[in-house]
């Protein structure tokens, strides 16, 4: 369930298709996850799940299977 | 934002519109620390307004806005609000004609101005908002524009400097939202400050009173509590808010 939520928030805010999103999926990897769009997923990962980032986490946030060991710190996962 | 408690970082504070500024900051309950060239001016706003932080600071400089914001950030970890607020004014017209030809604009008023107009809005804002990124901090940023953004004859590089500063107004307000900084801009008429005097004859004056609505100049509270307000008003991002008594309609 919490994983289906972490793919489409990613996908949404990348404006990839779903199937495309996997753990391995990097910054810089796509065109469209550049710093600006790193920040709007994490605005919607706050949002979304209902917790506030660190820097250190936000800095951490290199691709979404780093994402998926963030919210896990947060008891998200 | 409610400014009881808030941390402020003020530059050009120690007279004209800046002294205003940390005024109503301060009756607001605000803690604001101010940064100016003047080492003098600083020692006697720190005696005649106690509480206010003073720090000395070319903010044209970006060695010398680094050494001010470490030590800024030692005494008050990070700043919620940040007004941009120094700056020169400068009148030249682009060419003058001479009894022994033409004459430029003076390259070095251009520079200067633009240093220390633009430059150090550039340079204190990326200071203070990587440390608002790193501490998560929902602050904002102030820049004191001017009407005269909009063109102003006889001021090439003050109102290209202000208008940047428009420019850079919108630009970050459009980059940092995403993280709960607001970024907005002041931009006040013809205002009765000794800058003002020093740099625009009495004639000028005259004339720019007479195409002023209200027909007066601005007074440096009013231009403070503007300040104040837009920090205040949540909602109000990424704009310039002319206080120029309708000068520019």
């Amino acid at each position: 369930m919490n994983n289906n939520k972490l793919i489409s928030l990613v996908a949404e805010v990348l404006k990839l298709p779903p199937a495309n999103v996997t753990d391995t999926l990097a910054m810089g990897q796509v065109e469209s996850w550049d710093s600006l769009k790193h920040m709007e997923l994490v605005v919607a990962i706050e949002t979304g799940y209902g917790l506030e980032l660190t820097f250190d986490e936000i800095v951490a946030m290199k691709s979404v299977g780093d994402i998926r060991k963030v919210l896990a710190a947060h008891g998200k996962a | 934002m409610n400014l009881t408690g808030k941390k402020v970082l003020l530059t050009g504070g120690v007279r004209g519109l800046g002294r205003a500024t940390v005024e109503k900051l301060v009756a607001k309950g605000a803690t604001v620390c101010v940064f100016d060239i003047d080492t003098t001016g600083l020692t006697e706003l720190a005696q005649q307004v106690p509480g206010v932080g003073a720090i000395q600071c070319d903010v044209s400089s970006a060695d010398d806005v680094a050494r001010a914001m470490g030590q800024y950030h030692e005494q008050y970890r990070c700043a919620d609000v940040l007004v941009n607020n120094a700056g020169i004014l400068s009148s030249a017209p682009l060419v003058r004609i001479t009894p022994t030809g033409i004459e430029t604009h003076d390259i070095n008023l251009w520079n200067k101005t633009l240093a220390i107009n633009l430059t150090s809005v550039f340079l204190m804002t990326s200071a203070v908002v990587s440390r608002m990124v790193t501490t998560r901090t929902r602050g904002v940023i102030v820049n004191i524009s001017s009407v005269s953004a909009g063109g102003n004859a006889g001021q090439s590089a003050y109102s290209a400097a202000k208008a940047g500063v428009n420019a850079l107004t919108a630009t970050w307000a459009k980059e940092l939202s995403l993280l709960g900084i607001r970024v907005i801009a002041i931009a006040p008429g013809f205002t009765e400050t000794e800058s003002t005097k020093q740099a625009v004859s009495e004639q000028v004056l005259k004339e720019t009173i007479s195409r002023v609505p209200l027909r007066r100049l601005g007074r440096a509270e009013e231009i403070a509590q503007a300040v104040v307000a837009a920090v205040e008003n949540d909602f109000f991002n990424g704009k310039t808010w002319a206080v120029d008594g309708g000068l520019v309609i």
